[in-house]
């Protein structure tokens, strides 16, 4: 757990939420503005289109200092699609579950194993750094499951992704799951949680608190159904809960939040930990009483950490402290009189008046 | 729920500069929104608008230091009331 990395695939899961689309300029700007924020993977599959091929060249032709990882199905022609962009890192998928063994690939599990081991045999036979996906692997039969883990890391995988694909996790779950997996291979975890039951950054944790050494991420926490975790919060709670990763600028990620907002029309729910508008919003008297004498008493990090402003919130909820402190702050030399007048004015209104950033 | 704080400033003019001369530097603070020339107590009425209390704190200061201005007294608006 020295260095946890991040992956963003906001341009492959978080394309895939409704009504997310980019265009290819703006797919190559979140793709710049993330490598910035010193994101370490960022993941698209060109095997969606023809302008994902193209954002995929130009991602790879780009110079971005985050490893371009590019995602396919366990497939040769995919594959062999993907190698004719020559990048150096692929990630191939196979659902793992006999869900979707049964359902989805009408493959037996013996099947999908040979399956697994011969593409990532030939993926790798070109060179690549590769990561092998088990899809559904939160569902899949343990001991099938760790069978599959010790065959691809075996034919050569250098990272292996667990994925929660329904969110149906808990972290203990995670954690024990993760415990067992980290045993069988010397490959690096990933990890890929939908946020279905609202456990998708606890489960990555956990999994991480186990061993595994990657989290997948996208901006607002897009992805299908319940999405994933938001790249924001992963950042900030592996540089406030574990130390680590300060050099990834979580301003520049909450910058990107309100970009994804404005390209794609979903705005950002006002109580989204780290980039949500509430965060450092304070209101009720004694909570501004005390975080105007020490920001920390009522908050996780200060807003300064992520280039944000506290703001104060003034209305029938807010003490006479607030009160008191616009006057000082604004040379209004209000007498305890006044300050008294107009507190009571303000528990009439019984509402929010107005908030203002300090 | 407004977004920013909104003051009054009221300021005592220096009789001996023009009006006109004060109100001129007076628009050249930036946040200050609008002028009202008055007659009584006060000379003139300034209201300012920012979202941060830093800049509204700033504004305050600049109307003080214009020359002209004598003295100021600043009032917190609570609620807007418009009756249009």
């Amino acid at each position: 757990m020295e260095k946890t990395l991040i992956l963003d695939t906001t341009l492959r899961e978080g394309e895939q939420a409704p009504l997310v689309h980019f265009t290819e300029e703006q797919a190559l700007r979140l793709a710049h503005t993330i490598d910035e924020a010193g994101v370490d993977f960022i993941e698209i599959s060109p095997i969606v289109g023809e302008k994902q091929r193209r954002i995929t060249k130009s991602m790879l032709a780009g110079k971005l200092r985050s490893t371009v990882v590019v995602h396919c199905r366990a497939k040769k022609e995919d594959i062999e699609s993907v190698l004719a962009l020559d990048p150096s890192f692929i990630a191939i998928y196979l659902s793992t579950s006999d869900a979707h063994l049964s359902h989805k690939l009408h493959l037996s599990r013996e099947d999908a194993l040979s399956r697994a081991v011969e593409m990532v045999e030939f993926a790798k036979s070109h060179g690549l750094k590769l990561r092998f996906t088990c899809e559904d692997a939160s569902r899949t039969e343990r001991s099938y499951l760790l069978d599959m883990v010790r065959a691809v890391s075996s034919a050569g995988a250098d990272r292996i992704s667990i994925t929660d694909t329904v969110g149906m996790m808990t972290p203990a779950l995670m954690f024990s799951l993760i415990n067992e997996v980290r045993a069988e291979t010397k490959a690096g975890i990933d990890l890929h949680c939908h946020n279905d039951l609202g456990l998708a950054l606890a489960n990555s944790l956990a999994g991480m608190e186990a061993g595994a050494d990657c989290i997948h991420a996208t901006i607002n926490g897009a992805g299908e159904r319940a999405g994933i975790p938001k790249i924001a919060e992963v950042a900030m709670a592996l540089q406030v809960l574990y130390g680590q990763r300060k050099d990834i600028s979580v301003e520049k990620l909450a910058s990107l939040s309100e970009i994804f907002s404005k390209l794609s029309g979903l705005p950002t729910d006002p109580f989204a930990p780290v980039v949500g508008q509430n965060v450092f919003r304070h209101k009720g008297g004694t909570h501004l009483a005390a975080v105007l004498r020490e920001g920390k008493s009522y908050e996780a990090y200060s807003p300064e950490s992520i280039g944000k402003k506290r703001r104060l919130v003034v209305g029938g909820y807010s003490g006479k402290n607030v009160l008191r402190y616009l006057s000082d702050s604004l040379g209004m030399k209000m007498t305890d009189a006044q300050v008294e007048k107009a507190f009571a004015r303000l528990k009439e209104k019984e509402r929010d008046l107005f908030d203002f950033s300090i | 729920m407004e977004s920013g704080i909104s003051v009054f400033i009221g300021a005592v003019t220096d009789e001996k500069v023009k009006t006109a001369t004060i109100v001129e530097r007076l628009r050249s603070v930036a946040g200050v929104k609008e002028i009202y020339e008055l007659t009584g107590n006060l000379d003139v009425m300034i209201f300012a608008q920012s979202d941060s209390l830093p800049e509204i704190n700033g504004i305050v200061e600049a109307v003080r230091a214009c020359s002209g201005v004598k003295e100021t007294t600043t009032y917190l608006v609570l609620e807007t009331t418009k009756n249009v």
